[in-house]
């Protein structure tokens, strides 16, 4: 079907019709109008089934009060300078939809957007159902009506002076650049229910109205940054914040409803944080990836298995694992078999000490199922292969961070060959800094090799991470960059996790580091990591139930301890505030407190609870 | 040279064979059209041939001319109007209506309209499918316009699907 000028195809009638089986709407760079008679009222459907639209140049569709149905694969070229309008109650509809459509959508009905038919599985998938191109939406909502767990992504900026509405599956956006003006909202109920933002600026930055029901709401890597406005949660799970923000940090935050919110990147929130029900599981503590001048490259293991090891190939593992200063990578541990399954990690930064960009050679042989990242992308793998892998690349000046996984599977042992071999035995990881790309291991710098690891000059070839504050002392860390905060935990000013609320600190793969908490109250849960209170450990009142923390709890010198309602405490009785797995170091002061009425706050003997006791009228207190 | 004047004579034999064929009525509305064969029809020159005499001389690369403002019907014989190199046109505020499949010309199936008549449908003409039984159509179709009295240069009126 060709068009030679603009044209319209009308229904005077409400059946069906099908434009299907590889069959191509020609535009010729006119604009096709999909509509109705003047007489038909209701909503008849144009349904492109396996069929493709090219719109030849300065094509557009209006869709107007028709619905067009997407079914399964099709192709629609062109870009973002074709438009698709759906107006006058005209809809989409998408079954087993593949089509990937490029086009700006305009939104200017009240109509539903349908999905039904095969689905991606939650957010993971964005192969069918989504739109890759821009979406402008300017009707109060753009409502989707589904199946369960049925989604939508969204690849490029959503803008429009309205907002989004999905019942009982997902949404996903992608774009850094969204400005829509209207309220999000979502009401789940099935299991893969909630809304994604994959980057920063995908949540829009402007008074937009956060509102979700019964799901998730995931907040992907990055800083995000919330104007004044509300985000709340009606019931069920999930999110409420509040206030202004500054610097990308939430002023507060409300979780609610029972569930789980589940906050993939670290924050920090300046004020008010209350879990009031349900668990706000926080992104897993991270040391400060801040690259220091301190030598070589960290190394680890886990034991693991047949079932986990490729999932421990994925970029964030080194963070639990990589807990020991590797001064020497030779050999793989080539001396002794490596336990069949078990992971080794290196990770650090490689530096090309120049001004210019150099073209590097990077080499990879090894014996094994291996994975090579450069600067967070996967750049070579092995996988019982000992024959040399390599290429050139080009290095910008600076660090660039290196991580190298390998895991032996069932290979017979060796990760590599010896430290003077030649490449068929399996030489590891290596780097030419003259570009040479040979297969000659003396053209070749091994990081195996201690003398080669560490360059002079003006720096070291290789650096690591630091791991503590003393260990980067370039910088501070309020200097640090977007990334380095992107690696800092997240923290809170003042936390108060209710009864029957939980908070995790989802500190799952043996990370130690405490999360940081200015005021801390409440009577709920904290599990899977410790805590140190920086400032102020709050009970609000004396029959409250301890706050229990799955973790240990320390304090922060010059901490302090408070009570918000002494009258509720009854002197002579010892109440039992927090039950931690250990307290450790120094209570926090109570001068003030006890000042006004004489008390002691103490350990219990197993050093697991923090007791609270408000003398009787009368009570001596010996000093000895 | 032989070959060149032999070709340039082939050439137009065949052109000359092509045939259009004019139906001009501005009788029929859409809910009772007129029926294709009982029009006559205006050839090339000024001679006239009836439908039946159409279809009996109907050679391919043929053109049909549906034009006057009325509303025509086809009809099953039509199924005979084949070839891709023939052309159905609807001109200007002219409709014309087709109920069964083959009315449009041949089909064979979804896949293939090697033997279906180009329709081209001008500014404001309309095509309209107008049927109670579920058919399909596959001929090349060019659009323009939004149709007789905004009816769409495609109307489709069907009760099944």
């Amino acid at each position: 079907m060709t068009l030679t000028a603009d044209a319209s195809i009308r229904f005077r009638m409400s059946t069906r019709a099908d434009f299907h089986y590889y069959r191509c709407i020609y535009l010729g760079g006119h604009t096709l109008t999909l509509g109705r008679g003047k007489t038909l009222t209701s909503n008849p459907t144009f349904c492109m089934n396996t069929s493709n639209v090219d719109p030849q140049g300065d094509g557009h569709i209006i869709v107007d009060g028709v619905t067009l149905h997407s079914q399964t694969s099709g192709a629609w070229s062109g870009d973002d300078s074709n438009t698709i309008t759906f107006q006058n109650g005209g809809r989409m509809s998408f079954y087993n939809n593949s089509t990937t459509f490029n086009w700006t959508l305009i939104w200017n009905t009240t109509e539903t957007w349908i999905l039904s038919g095969s689905k991606d599985s939650g957010f993971t998938g964005t192969n069918r159902n989504n739109w890759a191109g821009p979406v402008r939406i300017d009707t109060p909502s753009l409502s989707f009506s589904s199946g369960a767990n049925q989604g939508m992504t969204f690849k490029e900026t959503v803008s429009g002076t309205g907002g989004l509405y999905a019942n009982n599956g997902w949404l996903q956006f992608y774009s850094n650049t969204n400005s829509y003006e209207g309220t999000l909202g979502l009401t789940g109920g099935s299991s893969d229910s909630g809304i994604a933002f994959r980057t920063p600026g995908s949540l829009p930055i402007n008074d937009t109205l956060l509102a979700v029901t019964n799901a998730r709401v995931f907040l992907g890597p990055g800083k995000y940054e919330l104007r004044a406005t509300d985000y709340y949660v009606k019931a069920g799970t999930n999110i409420t914040v509040t206030g202004g923000t500054s610097q990308g940090l939430w002023t507060s935050l409300r979780k609610f409803g029972a569930g789980m919110l589940d906050v993939q990147s670290a924050f920090a929130i300046t004020g008010k944080t209350e879990i009031t029900e349900g668990t706000l599981r926080v992104a897993a503590p991270r040391d400060i990836t801040v690259y220091s001048v301190a030598p070589g490259i960290w190394q680890g293991s886990v034991h693991s298995s047949n079932a986990t090891f490729v999932a421990e190939m994925d970029t964030d593992w080194y963070l639990a694992i990589s807990n020991e200063v590797c001064t020497c990578m030779e050999q793989l541990r080539s001396a002794t078999a490596m336990p069949a399954y078990d992971t080794y990690t290196w990770h650090g930064y490689v530096w090309n000490r120049t001004a210019t960009n150099e073209t590097w050679t990077l080499a990879l042989s090894i014996c094994g199922y291996s994975r090579l990242y450069l600067d967070g992308s996967w750049f070579r793998s092995t996988d019982d292969n000992g024959s040399v892998s390599h290429v050139n690349t080009t290095i910008t000046p600076g660090a660039h961070e290196i991580l190298l996984k390998v895991n032996p599977r069932n290979y017979g042992g060796n990760g590599s060959g010896k430290n003077v071999a030649t490449w068929t035995d399996n030489m590891g990881f290596a780097i030419d800094r003259y570009g040479r790309n040979t297969t000659n291991y003396w053209d070749y710098v091994f990081p195996a090799n201690e003398s080669s690891s560490i360059d002079g000059g003006n720096g070291y070839w290789f650096t690591r991470d630091a791991r503590d504050v003393g260990d980067f002392p370039e910088g501070t860390l309020a200097a640090l960059s977007d990334d380095a905060f992107m690696a800092t935990t997240t923290s809170f000013k003042d936390l108060t996790v209710s009864a029957g609320a939980t908070l995790d600190l989802n500190c799952t793969n043996g990370v130690t580091k405490p999360l940081q908490v200015g005021k801390l109250s409440g009577a709920g849960t904290i599990t899977n990591g410790s805590v140190k209170v920086t400032e102020t450990l709050n009970v609000a009142a004396g029959a409250a139930a301890p706050l229990t923390i799955s973790g240990k709890l320390s304090f922060a010198e010059g901490a302090t301890f408070s009570v918000d309602e002494p009258q509720s405490f009854t002197r002579g009785v010892i109440y039992t505030n927090v039950v931690a797995e250990a307290i450790e170091g120094d209570l926090p002061a109570a001068t003030a407190l006890f000042a006004v009425a004489p008390g002691k706050i103490s350990k219990t003997e197993d050093g697991r609870a923090l007791t609270l006791m408000f003398f009787r009228p009368g009570t001596s207190v010996i000093v000895r | 040279m032989r070959k060149s004047i032999c070709l340039t004579i082939l050439a137009a034999a065949m052109t000359a064979r092509a045939t259009t064929y004019t139906l001009h009525t501005a009788d029929g509305t859409y809910d009772s059209p007129v029926a294709i064969e009982d029009q006559t029809l205006t050839t090339d020159g000024s001679g006239t041939k009836t439908f039946a005499e159409m279809m009996a001389a109907f050679t391919a690369g043929d053109t049909l001319v549906i034009t006057g403002g009325g509303c025509v019907a086809s009809c099953d014989a039509m199924v005979n109007f084949t070839n891709v190199t023939s052309t159905i046109r609807i001109e200007t505020n002219t409709v014309f209506v087709f109920a069964k499949q083959g009315q449009l010309g041949p089909y064979i199936n979804d896949v293939s309209d090697t033997i279906a008549p180009t329709v081209r449908v001008m500014p404001g003409g309309t095509l309209a499918m107008k049927t109670t039984e579920r058919m399909r159509f596959s001929p090349p179709l060019y659009l323009a316009g939004d149709g007789k009295d905004g009816m769409g240069a495609l109307s489709l009126d069907s009760s099944v699907n």
